[in-house]
Order: C-alpha cells, then structure tokens, then sequence
C-alpha cells in the first residue's frame, strides 16, 4: 500500500478535477492488486471478483469528492469494497439456496480448481475452503487479520463493528477453520 | 504478526499464514484497463429512478384505483346483489385458465421478486413424483 506522504499528495490530485483521472488511474495501480486478493479471498471466483472489484472501483470513482480524509484511503476503499462484496455474497446465497444443496466450502472449491487465479497447493486449497464455510463478514474479518495483518482498529473502522466483538469473532473464526482442517487431514 | 495481536493460532494455522492465501495477483495490465472501464462507467451518469419518475408512478397507480373502484363499484341493490351472486373464481380455476408455457416464462422473469420462504412452504408446487 502508499506511504502516508505519496497517499497525501495523490488525495490532492484526486480532488483537482484537471488531475483526477490520472491520479485515480495511480490509485487503481497501487492499491488495486490489494482489494482484488481481498475479493477472491471473500468471494473465491475470479469472475465475480471482477465483476465486484470493478463496482466498486465505479464506486470509488463515483465518490471521490466525498471522501474528506477522516480515515485512511486503503480503509475507505476496503470499507467499499467489503460492501460490495457482502451485498454479492447475500443476492448469491438466495440464489444458490433455491437452486443448489450445495454447501459453501464445496461450492468454493469447484469454483478454485478452476479458477486462473488460484495456484496454491492442496493445504492452501484446504484453507480457502474452510474459510468459505464462515459466514461472510466473519470471513472479511479473519482475512483483514490473518492474511493481510490488519490491526482490529482498522478492522473496526472498516466494517463498523467494535473492537471487542471483532476480537471474539477472529477467535471463533479460528476456532472453527481449525477443526475444518483438521476434518480435511483425516 | 507483526502488531501482536494475535496469540491464538494453532501450529497448522502459523504454518499455513506465512506460505500466503494462494492466490496469485493480475498483471499490471490488468490494473491499467480496469482503471479505464471503471472511468468510462464511473462518467457514465448512473442509472436512478428519478423522483420526477416515481411520482408520476404513483399518480398512475392512484388514477388506476379510482376508475377500478369507480368501475367495478355495484351502484345499486341490483347491482349489489348481482355482485353478491356472482362467485369469485378461485385461483386454481384462474390458473388452469392460462397457459402453463406463460406462467413458467413470468415465473423465470420474476424469480427475483419470489421469496424461498413462500416456495417450501407451498409444497404443492412441486410434484415429488415426477
């Protein structure tokens, strides 16, 4: 992600409308890679990654002038994205449950074998579906911890939940990939 | 973890965290056109049901209550007795009325606007036996 400095002078150039495209085109550049890891972890499909990264990005553009700085670019765009991604997840599930029997964790790992973007081994395999298994929020945040190392404040600022019951939902999520894993070894 | 938060990981878990999630990141070039479509799309004015649009809406839906009521009101004792008479048709006898290639082709439109909640519970719909 940017250094404080470059995201203070890329907000500056967001917000001149004779620089915005280019700057906004600096932002998709730099913290794009970031939020589409973010999506495939959520949603594990690059498709509907794409499909979700690129609203959100129309989002992000859309609004521009609105944010005022309060928090971090990176919180403001993961906070759009992780929206994005739990309205996707919700029109899904209704979907699937009318047409599927299907449980989540197989469905993500049809959806990997195939997938261009996924090149981990079995064990990660394994992981990518426990974590399809939580529900979805509780997935956003053991991804914003466990993968990309997250402090539970910026957690909070992003999804909106205190800082006390992201804890407790980091540990159950633990908790129960765990005993997914260890259901998968045996 | 670098901001020491995090004590409750298994040996499994702390092994699996440092090999990454598996997934592998676009190319630059990937990034650069996504940038372009979310530009083109993000000009695009986006697509809201003007208030100018939903108010008109409701007038339509309003004049269209008033002539009904208006229309199918029984305007005397004949005419209340009549409507008293005539039996209201059950669904079943509307159904059977239209053509079942109609009702699946408005069902598949509307799919979205059916609860799931409605459809287990309406188990008649489905003949298991089929």
């Amino acid at each position: 992600m940017t250094p404080p400095t470059e995201e203070f002078v890329l907000l500056g150039e967001l917000n001149d409308p004779r620089q915005r495209d280019a700057a906004f085109r600096k932002l998709v550049a730099s913290y794009g890679p970031a939020l589409h890891r973010h999506l495939l972890r959520m949603l594990h499909s690059g498709a509907d990654t794409d499909d979700v990264l690129q609203n959100t990005l129309v989002k992000v553009y859309r609004n521009l002038g609105k944010f005022r700085g309060d928090s971090k670019l990176s919180t403001w765009l993961y906070r759009i994205a992780t929206n994005e991604a739990l309205s996707w997840l919700r029109s899904n599930q209704r979907r699937n449950a009318r047409f599927s029997a299907e449980d989540p964790g197989t469905i993500a790992s049809r959806h990997l074998e195939a997938d261009g973007y996924f090149d981990g081994d079995a064990a990660q395999a394994h992981l990518q579906r426990a974590l399809a298994t939580l529900p979805p929020k509780q997935r956003a945040v053991f991804s914003f911890r466990y993968f990309d190392d997250l402090p539970y404040r910026e957690i909070s600022e992003i999804t909106g939940t205190s800082e006390g019951a992201l804890k407790a939902s980091y540990h159950l999520a633990v908790k129960k990939i765990e005993l997914q894993l260890k259901a998968y070894v045996q | 973890m670098s901001n020491n938060e995090n004590h409750e990981l298994s040996g499994r878990l702390a092994e699996l965290q440092k090999r990454g999630d598996g997934f592998r990141t676009p190319e630059p070039a990937y990034f650069t056109d996504l940038a372009e479509r979310s530009i083109l799309a993000g000009k695009a004015p986006a697509r809201t049901v003007g208030i100018g649009r939903k108010w008109m809406s409701l007038a339509a839906a309003v004049i269209l209550l008033l002539v009904a009521a208006f229309t199918l009101w029984p305007t005397s004792v004949n005419d209340a007795r009549v409507a008293e008479d005539t039996p209201v048709p059950a669904s079943e006898e509307i159904l059977a009325g239209i053509d079942a290639e109609d009702i699946e082709a408005y069902i598949a439109e509307n799919l979205d606007n059916f609860e799931t909640e409605l459809y287990s519970a309406e188990t008649s719909n489905f003949d298991f036996n089929e």
